[in-house]
């Protein structure tokens, strides 16, 4: 494995199903692999963003929307994105 | 001098002469009565005594202004209507026959026969099905027959405002020469007369036109008036940033608002973006719409919004209609999508709901204006070929050398343009879901508005998918775009072409252009991209190389025998303003 699993099984699970439930399917996820490669349109991305927020029940701050899919890898996305929004959400009880 | 009713017509048999019509005939720049006329054609005598039938005490001239029922001098009808002006006074003035372009001089001197003068002008559409002139003047009585109206007693008023009354036309016994007695005649100049003849019948003075037809009609109420409001000059901002608004990011420097911001949803992934317009002068950064600051604009430009909505589960244009009311802000809004509900509501606020695409043709029976300012039209193979950058570049090339060009967008966008008229077609347009005759007399209808302006040119924004790509689905061939043509009928047409068209198909699609509509394809301009398809938000392109470039336009030119240019090529300028200018003044 050329990569360092961060982002946990089950979570790349649930990035699975989301993708899925907006019509993308990918047949095996890799934490390496880079956003753009896996949301390849734009409103893939809106359906994605607003899956996820649902999903996981919390809204993301406004500088995650800034970040360029092409600058993220599914580790990264997962570490960068996800993670602080969920330790905030446990935290504050959003 | 005084009559009640001044007939333009082929002149008056004098042997079929009744003793209170006179004759005027034209010497040189004068008009002078005479008592030797004759009337080769027979329609004056014909017309006149239809409309002064059964009534005494009338008093009517008929003035000789044309001599074929076919050819009408235009310079003799408005020199017979300027000495009506200058000499004699008249309650009617009875035009039995028409002109099939539009006339300036004509309107000028009817218009202030009406307006200055009093004079109601009754006048007959054109019996091919044209429209014509005068009957098509919104202060003149137009008329038109009805083969289904028996009676000459029956008229029915309108109030469409087109044609204004319909009237019997069928085959009527009328006076024609002398020699002749009478014969069988039909048409919708006789139709007029009857008109004409109520009127006179009536023995009153009508202030106006709408006098005269409430006359007619007890319930008529006139052609809907249409307020049209605008949101030009004041400080706008754009939301979503889908496709149609990057052409008011590259071109911000030059749209008939100030843009002032640029909003997206905040998932698109646009947010923080850096848009430069083309000329560097103007630049945004995308901001989130949920932390929109609505102190710094007056306008909000909302751009197509049905299949955002559908994702985020909610109606989004309709959000953002609310929140426009709740701050008090105009809208500019690309498509109808709830302009019925919310336009009075914007309007109580006394403030602009603007819609692109809120044309409504005038009904017309299909008579189709004969437009006579030249036409360039930029088409396409395909959609996202810089088509739209085409058309501001022949506009920047041909207002840079003096020419007075008009154009005509297709696109949502065009008013902010700059664009003299507009009438969307394409993604969520109203005029989609019309019939193919619809759409046709649409176009020509807009064309019309700007040919009476008397432009050297007329420039029709881009259409695409004249020879259909594939033909699995109705959805493949675009049937709209063939109305489209017809309604435009282009003189010369730009052919925008992507590299992936073969040389093949773009030949079958200049001979689909070239069967249907008049004109002659006089050059190709390739969009000099690899896209990546997006339809909504973003594009993905990718410029060809030099060395590409000079191999597709040199295959092209080769095969196809025409110019090829690269679309908004600065260095191709004098090559598309000398093949146009070759083309149009050859």
């Amino acid at each position: 494995m050329a990569y360092e699993v961060i982002i946990p099984e089950k979570d790349i699970e649930q990035i699975g199903e989301i993708l899925d439930s907006i019509g993308i399917f990918v047949e095996e996820l890799t934490p390496d692999m880079r956003m753009d490669e896996i949301i390849l349109d734009s409103m893939s991305l809106v359906s994605f963003y607003v899956e996820l927020e649902e999903k996981y029940g919390f809204y993301l701050p406004d500088d995650v929307y800034s970040k360029r899919l092409s600058e993220l890898t599914l580790n990264s996305f997962w570490t960068d994105v996800i993670s602080p929004s969920l330790e905030k959400k446990e935290t504050v009880g959003v | 001098m005084f009559y009640d009713l001044v007939l333009l017509d082929s002149g008056y048999e004098i042997n079929d002469r009744k003793s209170n019509v006179d004759i005027y005939v034209r010497n040189g720049d004068l008009w002078e009565q005479t008592d030797n006329d004759t009337d080769d054609v027979g329609h004056g005598g014909a017309v006149m005594n239809l409309a002064i039938e059964g009534i005494d005490n009338v008093r009517a001239a008929v003035f000789k202004s044309f001599t074929d029922v076919v050819m009408s001098n235009i310079d003799n009808i408005v020199s017979a209507l300027e000495y009506v002006y200058n000499n004699i006074e008249c309650r009617y003035i009875q035009m039995s026959f028409g002109v099939r372009a539009y006339s300036q001089p004509l309107y000028e001197i009817l218009s202030k026969l009406y307006n200055e003068k009093n004079v109601l002008i009754i006048a007959a559409f054109d019996n091919c099905g044209a429209m014509s002139f005068p009957a098509a003047l919104d202060f003149v009585i137009g008329v038109s027959g009805n083969p289904y109206i028996k009676d000459k007693n029956t008229l029915i008023a309108c109030d469409t405002g087109l044609i204004d009354i319909y009237a019997r036309n069928g085959k009527q016994l009328v006076a024609a020469k002398s020699s002749n007695g009478r014969r069988v005649e039909e048409g919708n100049s006789f139709a007029t007369s009857h008109v004409t003849n109520k009127l006179l019948r009536s023995g009153r003075n009508f202030a106006n036109k709408d006098e005269a037809m409430l006359f007619f009609d007890s319930r008529y109420k006139g052609p809907a008036k249409t307020e049209r409001c605008s949101v030009n000059g004041t400080r706008a901002v754009l939301y979503p940033l889908n496709k149609e608004m990057y052409s008011l990011v590259n071109y911000a420097d030059s749209l008939t608002v100030d843009l002032v911001g640029v909003y997206d949803i905040k998932y698109s992934g646009n947010l923080g973006r850096e848009l430069n317009s083309f000329s560097g002068k103007k630049s945004f950064t995308v901001k989130n719409i949920d932390r929109c600051g609505w102190d710094s604009f007056d306008t909000m430009i909302l751009g197509h919004q049905r299949e955002l909505s559908y994702i985020l589960g909610y109606d989004s244009k309709k959000k953002m209609l609310d929140l426009c009311l709740e701050h008090g802000k105009n809208v500019f809004c690309y498509d109808r999508f709830l302009a019925e509900e919310y336009e009075p509501e914007f309007r109580k606020r006394s403030l602009a709901f603007v819609c692109a695409d809120n044309f409504r043709r005038t009904p017309r029976e299909g008579r189709l204006y004969q437009i006579q300012t030249p036409i360039l039209c930029v088409l396409g193979t395909n959609k996202k070929q810089g088509k739209f950058t085409l058309q501001m570049q022949i506009k920047r090339i041909l207002e840079s050398k003096g020419i007075d060009l008009a154009v005509l967008g297709t696109e949502p966008n065009a008013e902010l343009m700059g664009c003299a008229e507009t009438l969307v077609i394409g993604y969520d347009a109203d005029l989609g879901s019309k019939t193919g005759d619809e759409i046709i007399e649409s176009f020509n209808e807009k064309i019309h508005l700007l040919d009476k302006k008397d432009h050297d040119l007329i420039l029709v924004g881009g259409q695409s998918g004249f020879f259909p790509h594939l033909m699995y689905n109705t959805g493949h061939i675009n049937i709209n775009q063939i109305a489209f043509l017809y309604g435009i009928m282009p003189d010369g047409v730009i052919l925008s072409f992507s590299c992936e068209d073969e040389p093949e198909y773009i030949k079958k699609s200049i001979a689909a252009i070239e069967a249907l509509s008049k004109g002659k394809v006089i050059m190709l301009a390739l969009y000099a991209f690899r896209t990546e398809y997006d339809y909504v938000i973003n594009s993905s392109k990718v410029r060809l190389t030099e060395e590409e470039i000079s191999e597709i336009k040199k295959k092209m030119a080769d095969e196809i025998g025409l110019p090829v240019v690269v679309s908004g090529d600065f260095a191709e300028d004098d090559r598309i303003f000398d093949t146009i200018i070759e083309y149009y003044c050859k």
